[in-house]
């Protein structure tokens, strides 16, 4: 990685003479010596949007065989992209894979600061952003992804697959990236953050409540809750407020992770714990909400006075839990 | 159950009052033989909830039977005499225009509009409520009407996802998962589609099929080795009947 804000030439060119520019300067180059041309597209710090506005002339020009395999693999990847040829993409992975990964990073990492270009780049690096997570389960891009949605949306432009991707990582933990936006000094940002974060209940009463407050208690849910929370597919496609994770009670009573939607199997839970998720999956929702926090408060402050009670009778558990929190069921 | 102002409603009495509409018969009879109470205020707020469920019906056949296309919100179009086409795709009701005659006019010229398929129910559902209300209430009602997806949607039309409804109805939404999907075609991570109530639903894109015929072709747009069908969510989307009723009884032209 280079420094924050070098440069590389032809980045510099584009700024500077624009498109047209950089194309006739370009074509020239490639014509009197295709092998600078290359040196100056193999620079570690050109950006994706360079490439990508050159490759046209790049494809039937003799430079070509000189550049390097990040440019090539970026190349073919615009041409499979453009095409939405998936299976091609796939037929890469066996013997390609990082390589392939680790362009996609480079295309949505460079291309970030040129979204907006057009119509099909920003179609481009919104395919980067999902292959990335969808297809490479790579979270290192998650904090980029959050940027992109918001900067877009600030500009009332189209944010809806990105925000499909984001959901689509099944990872809760990542909505504190969008909490933060509840603490912007925009008015758009807040407001798509409280429409994306619309299904935690504090939520619910978001007009009465201020904005420091709001953001307090989203990350002290989301904290509490990231653990025991299953994805239920709903989507921004599908509703106009979904709910895209429920708590899992039963995960959260046990103080057990839930893992994607899969429901414990019974073979891997304890003799008391099975018998005890039994009894637990016939009450009803509100006692299963009161006996699952009570049980995560306790289970945090002292463990050994968990496992006792955890081991009591369900009707002796709920009568502890009603107290101790002031719920009655 | 059916209740009319407060007292239980009995089917035959309930059908015999209803128009020779298979729609309104169909719906009523699901709310009569439902263990769940259906309640309204009189007979005529019941019957504007069936004939506007009945006019969802028509708008979707009448949208599948026209030249309206699909395409992805970055491929979106429409008449620029009615609506300008935003940054998002959406189409924003234009400045001096009727929303009834805009919501109308993507019927009557269909070959000059294309969108994705949560952007046509929404349009279904426009319509529909333009065929049933005088058009001055429905201009007034939605004076700023924005058609892209769920989220842009005028709070007057309240419409609101059941999560586990205990009966489907005919002019409900309902989506198709498809969780597998191909990741660079996202448009069809889902489908929403009207239910006919009949075992048919209506899809932009798709056509009038039956759930297998739609699971079917969202099963053809996976990932290669996908391991998970698409499949039909419970959830299910309504229009908020009991406001609009309201609305509409209160309407003095």
């Amino acid at each position: 990685m280079g420094e924050p804000n070098q440069i590389s030439r032809l980045d510099e060119l584009r700024i500077k003479e624009g498109v047209a520019g950089l194309r006739d300067n370009v074509q020239k180059l490639s014509t009197s010596n295709p092998t600078q041309a290359a040196r100056l597209l193999n620079d570690p710090e050109l950006r994706f949007a360079t490439l990508y506005l050159l490759e046209n002339q790049l494809i039937q020009s003799e430079v070509y065989k000189h550049l390097n395999i990040r440019n090539k693999n970026a190349l073919k990847l615009i041409r499979l992209l453009r095409k939405k040829d998936f299976s091609q993409v796939e037929d890469l992975l066996p013997g390609y894979r990082q390589a392939v990964q680790s362009c996609l990073k480079w295309m949505l990492e460079s291309g970030y600061s040129d979204d907006g270009l057009d119509d099909e780049f920003d179609e481009i690096l919104d395919d980067c952003a999902i292959l990335a997570v969808q297809v490479f389960h790579d979270e290192s891009v998650v904090t980029l992804l959050v940027e992109l949605i918001f900067n877009r949306n600030r500009q009332k432009r189209y944010i809806y697959d990105l925000i499909w991707t984001f959901f689509e990582i099944h990872n809760p933990k990542n909505l504190l990236l969008i909490v933060e936006r509840l603490r912007s000094s925009n008015p758009r940002d807040v407001k798509l953050a409280m429409k994306l974060l619309a299904f935690i209940p504090i939520m619910k009463d978001a007009g009465s409540v201020n904005r420091n407050r709001l953001y307090m208690e989203c990350v002290s849910w989301i904290k509490e809750n990231a653990e025991y929370l299953e994805y239920t597919g709903e989507t921004f496609q599908q509703a106009n407020s979904p709910i895209p994770y429920n708590v899992s009670y039963e995960s959260k009573y046990l103080h057990k992770a839930k893992k994607d939607n899969e429901a414990f199997k019974k073979d891997s839970l304890e003799g008391d714990q099975a018998n005890a998720v039994d009894a637990f999956l016939r009450l009803n929702e509100k006692a299963k909400e009161v006996l699952s926090d009570y049980s995560n408060v306790l289970y945090e402050k002292d463990q050994k006075a968990w496992k006792e009670w955890i081991k009591s009778p369900l009707d002796e558990q709920i009568k502890i839990a009603s107290r101790r929190r002031g719920r009655y069921v | 159950m059916i209740y009319i102002g407060g007292k239980q409603a009995g089917k035959e009495a309930v059908l015999g009052k209803l128009p020779d509409d298979r729609i309104q018969n169909i719906t009523a009879e699901i709310m009569a033989d439902s263990t769940q109470t259906y309640s309204f205020r009189s007979m005529d707020e019941l019957k504007f909830e069936l004939s506007v469920r009945s006019a969802i019906v028509k708008a979707s056949k009448d949208l599948n039977g026209n030249n309206f296309s699909f395409a992805v919100f970055r491929r979106s179009r429409c008449n620029p005499a009615f609506w300008n086409r935003e940054p998002d795709g959406g189409f924003r009701l234009k400045s001096g225009v009727k929303p009834n005659e805009a919501i109308k006019n993507i019927y009557d010229q269909s070959r000059l509009y294309a969108t994705e398929c949560s952007t046509a129910i929404v349009i279904v559902f426009y319509k529909a409520l333009a065929d049933v209300l005088p058009g001055p209430l429905f201009d007034a009602l939605f004076p700023n009407t924005y058609l892209m997806n769920w989220q842009s949607l005028d709070p007057d039309l309240g419409l609101r996802t059941l999560h586990e409804p205990e009966k489907y109805m005919p002019g409900n939404c309902r989506y198709f998962k498809n969780p597998d999907v191909n990741p660079l075609t996202p448009e069809w991570q889902g489908e929403n589609a009207i239910d006919f109530g009949d075992g048919l639903y209506y899809g932009h894109g798709m056509g009038i099929r039956n759930a297998e015929q739609i699971i079917h072709a969202l099963n053809q747009n996976r990932k290669r080795n996908a391991d998970k069908s698409a499949y039909l969510m419970d959830s299910s989307t309504r229009l908020n009947f009991s406001r609009l009723y309201t609305a509409y009884a209160r309407y003095q032209p």
